[in-house]
């Protein structure tokens, strides 16, 4: 029997597609790299004041005229919420500029950004800046720079998918909305991918991101946040996240975090713990993986410093049902009544649930970004009610106070105004105010070299939501500071006990 | 079975050594330290009976269509939403925590008859499609199933736990102090037992008892007869689809209890959540008390609950610090069972 | 019977001299063959052009496929052809990433020794699975096999000495590829490498004797195979691979961590594996390449049409559906689907009478038909 000879037709038609995708992939990337160079050096020149004139220059005021008085004493000192709120409203660039279109300010806010704007500006593009020294101008556009957020929604153990596709941008447009243009650009975009609560899968999917993106944030999972970080590394792209573990980011120079890693909170919380919750013995339960490894040994070292009466530390194995009552019953019998937990919220509530039955329960004190999150309290309540846990940003209660913008952004959006959100919004106004920074010192020909170089030069970025950061080129775990939450199982959230502690 | 005495010989040797050595170790461990032989075995037993809860629809479904069902997890989570949904009037984000006499045994009697119902359909729909390939295009036909499901609940009712009740709650107590806390529970071992032991453990029996029973009555004779050949079973006129469909609605139903039993054991809920916390121990548990013995599936999954609670204790008393003690143990008791009884402790040879 | 019909389909593999066989008459006419030459070039072209093809970000995944696929051979050589299903296969994986990681970044051997090593863990790591196969069989081992990637996962990979704790091990590149584009190609030269030796496997002594066990242990024994001697081969040899594949996993990413051999990943395994159809090496090379694929293909679909109806939570659920069809309708998988074009390709009719040889009744399980 002879083939068919459609075959062999569909064997040409192959060998042709193949041969036209080669050229077109071939010419497409080499255009594309192009494109980019061309847009960014015009937008610099001849495209950037013009247009930003009114509205960039009002940011770049008021954060230049804050930061050279106020803004570093202010944060020192801003131990109290109240203090905090006060230096807020004419601190920072997008928060500011809310606060005053909305209540009171608005009419002075409005001002000061028509007439100074645009003397500050010119200003700025022609004595200040230097010129960037970086080449790397991936996910800048003319009039847009693109951003993206990396975390788990399907996979093992997902996180709740909507905030995070919802809420990824809610910042930006906001600026947007305001009218607020980001380093003459008037449009930031933001791209979010799941990692599949896979080290491997993330780091796929920071590559792919990296590609189209300027800077990535990993909003959660400890692992892929590290693998992300260690390949961010490797691929040279600023990558931001909440501080989670430091092993194997220690010494990287693209990888920052945006708030206390979980070893330096070790110290902070057994302070916390002899301070406010002496007289009683301390144990910890870690789940039992490398990624902790560092978190128990900043503790440790807390709980000698501090002098707690400390029972020990327990690692709890995975995959298995039972430890849950052999721990509490461990606990109980040897007089603990204060447990640091650092583990899965699933663990954590299951732990909760069970010692409740063998007891009265324990006062639970922790760190991190999800163990504070409000859907912990979702099936944790009432056993992990009055659990205490540092966070790097503070609870809803509070933030209408410290950033009225959120909700109302937020409502105005449509976006879920939860603490993920949140946490995404805050990362969102570091992102912003080192943006300002580099507005200042280059003008606006983004580059990532020198975003790099400049953030980690950078005191003091004040966010009102995250703790103040201070970067410095050997150290890229630059807080000193947490929000202190508390389980409310009457409200359903987490009530904040104190924002900004740096020390108790 | 292929059976070399030589190799059965030293394997048997290696095996007295081995339980020796670790009978010897657990004794000194006890005797030693202070660990509760009582309390540990008390822990065990409650997750245990879960296990052996799921394990016997695994070890039903195997033992009727020699299938390995992998969703067999998911019948006891989907099962558990319904459940949910009836005490919240079917809202997804609702309350179930406070619920009515009346919700509890309706949503109890959908959630059996949906865990029922979506058996004999994955059955109808799937299995019996697959019945000339092999057994593990069956497996794989029934993970790609569970899978579907995990995904469905993760769209439906998103990745966030809810508040999931027990049909009683708390412990049992004899006395109560002013405040009305509890001051003298019901405690074994030092390990107070809730009310939710008792329930699982009793319907377990139960369950125990009525597939016994079962299993003597026609339809049950006509099952076994089935399950050790279809060829004859069907000369004697028994329907050889009605019979799988029998042992997949009742190992359905089976499922639907452990998810809502299993459910009740933490007192939470979650999309996937049988399948990742009880199936694989289960599975273990029935393979240990041997795959085709309904009895086995329930002492297995017992006795898996109790080795991994002791290794648990004995690691944290010692403070070895050997990573993942549970699978340490689960490892090592597998061997030692199944190189003694390579069909599990009361399977029968096949 | 089913032996037979296994060895004839082994012998449909590509570069195969059908007249060294009389029983198979039939040859393609000059046109035929070249009608054929052309388009297994344009596959063989294709799949060398494709890194340059793809965009530079995913090339990686064209690694990854071919780690997969060379992971599906390696099942193979246990599900399809001793009819043993292995649900820890990712433990040989990271025995072998670590193992050569190890060597290559702690040790200062050269890349080539390190990947070697790595297949000889893997092999290790494999032989006392074997030795527990020749007393349990069937589901029972194949828990032992779930129980052992658990071991492998929670506790091996958990000595922080080797497995570098949460930072994980470096897994440098060979020099010679140190580029995305340049490791396909390794990645690429090993996969052809597994497949010509998996080929010159079946169609030996040993091979059929591996097969033979399969259908049944006792009739196998009776004439004359060495039973112990094989099964322990099988499983040594399927360990080896995976090591290898494990070593090259290693170097994708360039480094590794405890967390990605997770028990998920031993599934995906196993499911790969049978939809691209067990006993057949194209049919299982197709499913490894496709499940390392896929999720990134439903990513670009969602990303580049903006028709396309599926958000990331609909992406699990509908490949989970896919599968399930793909098995109905095909339960030999992929192989089955394809099995037309796989035996046009290797230089053999299209159409043939009796076609039931990849389909069904692959593994046995050593659990006998089920009613």
């Amino acid at each position: 029997m002879q083939p068919p000879p459609r075959i062999i037709l569909r064997a040409t038609a192959l060998a042709a597609t193949f041969a036209l995708v080669l050229t077109a992939c071939g010419q497409k990337e080499g255009v594309h790299d192009l494109s980019i160079a061309g847009g960014t050096t015009t937008d610099g020149t001849t495209t950037g004041p013009a247009a930003t004139g009114e509205t960039t220059g009002s940011d770049t005021t008021d954060t230049t005229g804050d930061d050279a008085g106020t803004d570093t004493t202010d944060t020192t000192g801003g131990d109290d919420t109240t203090g905090t709120t006060g230096g807020t409203t004419g601190t920072t660039g997008g928060g500011s500029t809310t606060g005053g279109t909305t209540t009171t300010g608005g009419s002075t806010t409005g001002d000061g950004s028509t007439t100074d704007g645009s003397g500050e500006t010119t200003g700025a593009s022609t004595g200040g800046p230097a010129t960037p020294q970086g080449s790397d101008r991936t996910g800048v556009e003319e009039d847009a720079i693109h951003l993206a957020i990396h975390a788990p929604v399907t996979g093992a153990a997902p996180l709740p998918t909507t905030s995070f596709e919802q809420a990824r941008d809610t910042y930006w447009r906001f600026l947007e909305g305001q009218g607020t243009k980001v380093l003459g650009r008037s449009k930031v975009l933001v791209e979010f991918k799941d990692d599949k609560y896979d080290p491997n899968s993330a780091r796929q999917a920071c590559r792919e991101l990296e590609a189209r993106a300027f800077i990535v944030v990993g909003g959660g999972g400890t692992d892929q946040i590290q693998a992300c970080g260690q390949f961010a590394g490797v691929a040279q792209f600023p990558y931001f996240s909440a501080g989670v573990t430091e092993e194997g980011l220690t010494g990287n120079p693209w990888y920052f975090a945006s708030s206390m890693t979980y070893r330096q909170q070790g110290p902070l919380l057994a302070q916390y713990v002899s301070k406010n919750l002496s007289g009683q013995k301390v144990a910890m339960i870690v789940t039992d993986t490398p990624n902790f490894d560092d978190a128990v040994a900043g503790w440790e070292q807390g709980v000698q410093q501090y002098g707690i009466d400390y029972f020990e530390t327990m690692k709890h194995p995975k995959g298995d049902t039972s430890w849950y009552n052999s721990f509490a019953k461990r606990l109980y019998d040897n007089g603990v009544g204060v447990v640091y937990i650092l583990s899965s919220p699933v663990d954590y509530i299951r732990f909760a649930q069970q010692a409740k039955q063998q007891g009265p329960g324990f006062q639970y004190v922790g760190v991190g970004i999800t163990m504070g999150l409000n859907a912990v309290l979702g099936s944790g309540c009432d056993q992990v009610d009055g659990g205490i846990f540092f966070s790097p940003f503070p609870g809803l209660d509070v933030i209408d106070q410290l950033d009225p913008s959120f909700k109302q952004a937020s409502q105005a959006q449509g976006a879920p105004a939860d603490d993920i959100a949140l946490a995404l919004w805050g990362i969102a106004r570091q992102e912003h105010e080192l943006f300002l920074r580099y507005e200042r010192a280059f003008g606006n020909d983004l580059t990532r070299e020198d975003f790099r170089g400049m953030a980690e030069q950078s005191q003091g970025i004040e966010t009102n939501v995250f703790p103040t950061v201070s970067y410095t080129p050997q150290d890229h775990f630059g807080a000193d500071a947490v929000h202190v939450l508390q389980a409310d199982c009457a409200s359903g959230q987490h009530k904040t006990l104190a924002t900004f502690k740096s020390s108790f | 079975m292929e059976e070399s005495g030589l190799v059965e010989g030293r394997a048997k040797l290696l095996v007295y050594a081995a339980v020796g050595i670790a009978v010897v170790g657990l004794l000194f461990g006890v005797l030693l330290r202070d660990i509760d032989p009582l309390a540990v075995t008390v822990i065990g037993l409650q997750v245990g009976a879960v296990y052996s809860l799921v394990g016997l629809g695994l070890a039903l479904v195997y033992k009727a269509t020699k299938v390995l069902n992998f969703a067999q997890g998911e019948l006891g989570t989907v099962p558990a939403f319904i459940f949910f949904l009836t005490l919240t009037g079917w809202d997804r984000f609702g309350d179930a925590s406070d619920p009515t006499t009346g919700a509890l045994i309706l949503g109890t009697v959908l959630a059996i008859l949906s865990g029922a119902v979506m058996a004999v359909l994955i059955n109808v729909l799937i299995i019996q499609r697959l019945a000339d390939a092999s057994p593990v295009t069956a497996l794989v036909a029934t993970a790609g199933t569970a899978f579907a499901l995990v995904a469905s609940e993760l769209i439906i009712f998103e990745a966030s736990a809810r508040k999931f009740p027990r049909y009683v709650g708390g412990v049992p107590c004899f006395e109560s102090n002013a405040e009305g806390a509890c001051i003298n529970a019901f405690s074994l071992g030092g390990i107070n037992v809730p009310w939710h032991t008792f329930i699982v453990i009793g319907v377990l029996a139960a369950t125990a008892i009525a597939l016994a029973i079962f299993f003597r009555t026609p339809p049950g004779i006509a099952l076994l007869a089935t399950a050790q050949d279809p060829f004859a079973a069907e000369l004697q006129g028994v329907s050889v689809r009605a019979m799988s469909m029998l042992a997949w609605g009742t190992a359905g139903a089976l499922g639907a209890i452990g998810g809502l039993l299993g459910a009740g054991v933490f007192e939470s809920l979650e999309p996937g959540q049988t399948t990742s916390t009880f199936l694989i121990p289960a599975f273990t548990g029935a393979v240990l008390g041997g795959l085709n013995s309904m009895p086995g599936a329930v002492v297995g999954g017992l006795l898996l609950g109790v080795v991994v609670a002791f290794a648990n204790q004995i690691v944290l008393e010692f403070g070895w610090g050997i990573p993942g003690p549970p699978q340490v143990a689960t490892f090592a008791v597998l061997l030692l069972v199944l190189m003694f009884r390579p069909r599990g402790l009361l399977g029968k040879e096949a | 019977m089913a032996v037979m019909e296994r060895i004839d389909t082994d012998r449909t593999t590509p570069g195969f001299e059908p007249e060294d066989d009389p029983r198979i008459p039939w040859r393609p006419s000059l046109p035929g063959i070249v009608a054929r030459l052309i388009v297994l070039g344009g596959v063989i072209g294709l799949l060398l052009a494709i890194p340059y093809l793809m965009p530079e970000v995913l090339v990686n995944i064209a690694s990854k496929a071919a780690v997969f696929a060379i992971v599906a051979l390696s099942m193979n050589l246990l599900m399809g052809y001793t009819g043993q299903v292995s649900l820890g296969h990712a433990a040989f994986l990271g025995f072998g990433a670590f193992g050569s990681a190890y060597l290559i970044s702690q040790s200062d051997v050269p890349w080539i020794g390190g990947i070697i090593g790595g297949t000889l863990i893997g092999g290790l790591a494999a032989l006392p699975l074997g030795a527990i196969a020749l007393r349990v069989q069937g589901l029972y081992l194949a828990l032992v096999t779930i129980a052992f990637g658990f071991l492998a996962q929670e506790t091996v990979f958990k000595v922080r000495s080797v497995t570098g704790g949460g930072a994980g091990a470096q897994a440098p590149r060979p020099s010679f590829a140190s580029g995305d584009i340049a490791y396909v190609y390794v990645c690429l030269v090993v996969l052809f490498l597994v497949w010509a030796l998996d080929w010159r496997l079946t169609a030996s002594r040993a091979g059929r004797a591996i097969q033979a066990l399969r259908d049944d242990e006792r009739v196998a024994a009776s004439w004359g195979i060495n039973v112990t001697g094989y099964k322990l081969l099988a499983f040594t040899l399927s360990g080896a691979i995976a090591g290898l594949a494990g070593g090259l996993f290693a170097g994708i990413e360039q480094i590794v961590s405890p967390q990605d051999f997770q028990f998920g990943l031993s599934v995906t395994f196993v499911l790969m594996t049978v939809v691209g159809g067990l006993g057949s090496r194209p049919g299982v090379v197709t499913g490894g390449i496709l499940f390392a694929t896929l999720p990134t293909l439903f990513e670009q679909a969602h990303a580049a049409w903006s028709w396309w109806p599926f958000g990331i939570l609909w992406e699990p659920l509908i490949a989970a559906l896919l599968l399930i069809v793909t098995l109905i309708f095909f339960p030999g998988g992929i192989a089955q689907q394809n099995e037309h074009l796989y035996r046009w390709l290797s230089f053999r009719r299209f159409h043939e009478h009796k076609s039931s040889a990849v389909a069904g009744g692959a593994a046995g399980g050593g659990e006998g038909a089920r009613p």
